[in-house]
């Protein structure tokens, strides 16, 4: 398998849409400072969390150069020579998540070189203590892990590639979508409750409502992008050993059933 | 050129795919129409053709699936070559082609304003309504535009596809993102932003949705002048670069 993440990699690196990402996860926190920098004073507060700030969108990012780096495969048939030449059906799927999952990490781990290159010398060292840094990057991993093996996934049950590729595009963005909902209706619904303690009232529900609350816990809970909205909050989330725990388990069913699927495919 | 034109009317009216979306773009507005105001955990719904327009977005996310895959097809099969063999010119292939998917954009958002309309229980005035019709009409053609450019000068098929999905996801997340650093900036950006989110075909549908600052849009009539100069100058850009590529 060496050899498959070997080879997975050399192609990765010179792949134009992994140039584009990376271009985008180094760009944009250096946009947010260049942002930043209107409002500068000399006592203003350090930029903490920009070297998360790409994260917001990685799902996006990983949905299209998963996809298109897959996809690229079965198109120009490498995946066919790569069976002939002997590597067992696991070998390959495990070696192409593992290739495209030190992909997205590589990308993440440019955004926050760039954002810290900018940010430190220009609004001073992060205030945020490093081991709380140091005890998020598992979650972010997680994530990480979660959106590609959701692309690949995808990119490998669907026959058709342009059709793979916008199936694990769009159903990252829905990811994407649905996470970012269920992160705003509960955190507004924490507030409304703490509000509601506060004042010594009690807040009736009905039952719909109980029931579209619980509906968005789960989400909020299972989703990586309300856990990436958790994250921009930069501290370790009250949940985060949950949240791994989740992330491990949806990382575990979603490759044992690409990797079922590709083990009984009829690769043509 | 119309011979051409009905060749490729012909060929998509026969695509599932554009079928589906049809069916898909019905289904989806009617549902949302009638029930948006009850299931949107949105405060600031005034009546369900504001929920329309959400659902509105899922035409120019279905084209740039579907432009990909249906022009896609001409360079996979050799389809265009033979055309250009045949005598055609590459203006005519482009025009049709532009003009064959327009066509199909133009049925679907009359799908999605009829199921719009059915489906809604409180309307607007006729006004506001053929207003947003208009601008919807507009954007939406400019950001054809956009698609058939990238599908008539890549060649591979996923690639195509690939950069036609991401312009979306590129463009919508820009123009919220613009909206969000408006926010916190000056006039001067601020007004670059503006002008900026309504020249993006998204950010004008950003601009007229619940999700949008209203106060951001430009008057109607600009908006569509806007798309119109930006489908023409597009397309422009597109035909100058097919003229130039070389077909194999």
């Amino acid at each position: 398998m060496t050899s498959l993440i070997v080879m997975g990699l050399s192609r990765m690196f010179r792949s134009p849409v992994f140039k584009i990402g990376m271009c985008v996860m180094v760009l944009y926190p250096l946009f947010i400072v260049l942002v930043s920098l209107k409002d500068r004073t000399p006592d203003s507060a350090p930029l903490n969390g920009v070297y998360n700030s790409g994260l917001v969108f990685i799902g996006l990012l990983i949905g299209a150069f998963v996809s298109v780096l897959i996809g690229q495969d079965y198109i120009e048939k490498t995946i066919n020579n790569k069976i002939m030449a002997g590597h067992s059906r696991a070998a390959i799927y495990l070696s192409d998540f593992i290739v495209t999952f030190i992909g997205a990490v590589i990308m993440q781990m440019c955004c926050a070189v760039s954002a810290s290159a900018a940010a430190i010398p220009l609004f001073g060292m992060y205030t945020t203590p490093l081991s709380e840094i140091l005890r998020t990057q598992p979650i972010v991993l997680c994530v990480i892990a979660v959106y590609t093996a959701l692309a690949l996934f995808v990119t490998t049950i669907v026959n058709s590639k342009s059709y793979a590729v916008a199936a694990s595009m769009f159903l990252t963005m829905a990811v994407f979508a649905a996470g970012m909902m269920s992160y705003q209706v509960i955190t507004e619904d924490k507030a409304e409750k703490a509000l509601a303690e506060e004042q010594g009232k009690n807040i009736e529900m009905t039952e719909e409502d109980t029931l579209a609350m619980k509906i968005f816990g789960v989400i909020y809970d299972a989703d990586p992008q309300s856990q990436v909205c958790v994250l921009s909050e930069d501290r370790y989330p009250e949940n985060g050993t949950k949240m791994i725990v989740t992330d491990i388990a949806a990382i575990a069913v979603i490759t044992s059933a690409g990797l079922l699927n590709f083990c009984r495919k009829d690769i043509k | 050129m119309t011979d051409l034109f009905g060749s490729y009317c012909a060929r998509m009216f026969r695509h599932k795919l554009y079928i589906f979306g049809l069916a898909a773009a019905f289904i989806i507005t009617y549902f949302i129409s009638a029930n948006g105001a009850e299931i949107l955990p949105l405060h600031n719904i005034n009546n369900d053709l504001e929920c329309a327009k959400l659902a509105s977005l899922g035409i120019p996310a279905f084209f740039s699936l579907f432009t990909a895959v249906f022009l896609g097809a001409e360079y996979f099969g050799g389809a265009i070559r033979n055309k250009l063999i045949c005598g055609r010119t590459r203006r005519e292939i482009y025009f049709a082609s532009f003009g064959a998917v327009a066509l199909g954009m133009l049925i679907m958002i009359a799908v999605w304003a009829a199921a719009a309309l059915l489906g809604a229980h409180v309307l607007p005035d006729g006004s506001e309504i053929a207003s947003c019709i208009v601008r919807t009409v507009f954007y939406d053609i400019a950001n054809l535009s956009v698609l058939v450019l990238v599908s008539m000068n890549i060649e591979k098929e996923v690639l195509s596809a690939a950069v036609a999905i991401m312009s979306f996801q590129a463009s919508f997340m820009a123009v919220i993102l613009m909206q969000a650093i408006m926010g916190m900036t000056g006039d001067g950006i601020g007004a670059v932003l503006r002008a900026l989110i309504n020249v993006i075909p998204y950010g004008q549908w950003l601009s007229m949705s619940l999700i949008g600052d209203t106060s951001i849009a430009f008057t109607a009539p600009v908006q569509i002048v806007i798309s119109a100069v930006s489908a023409v100058i597009i397309t422009a850009a597109g035909l100058h670069l097919m003229e130039k590529k070389d077909i194999r």
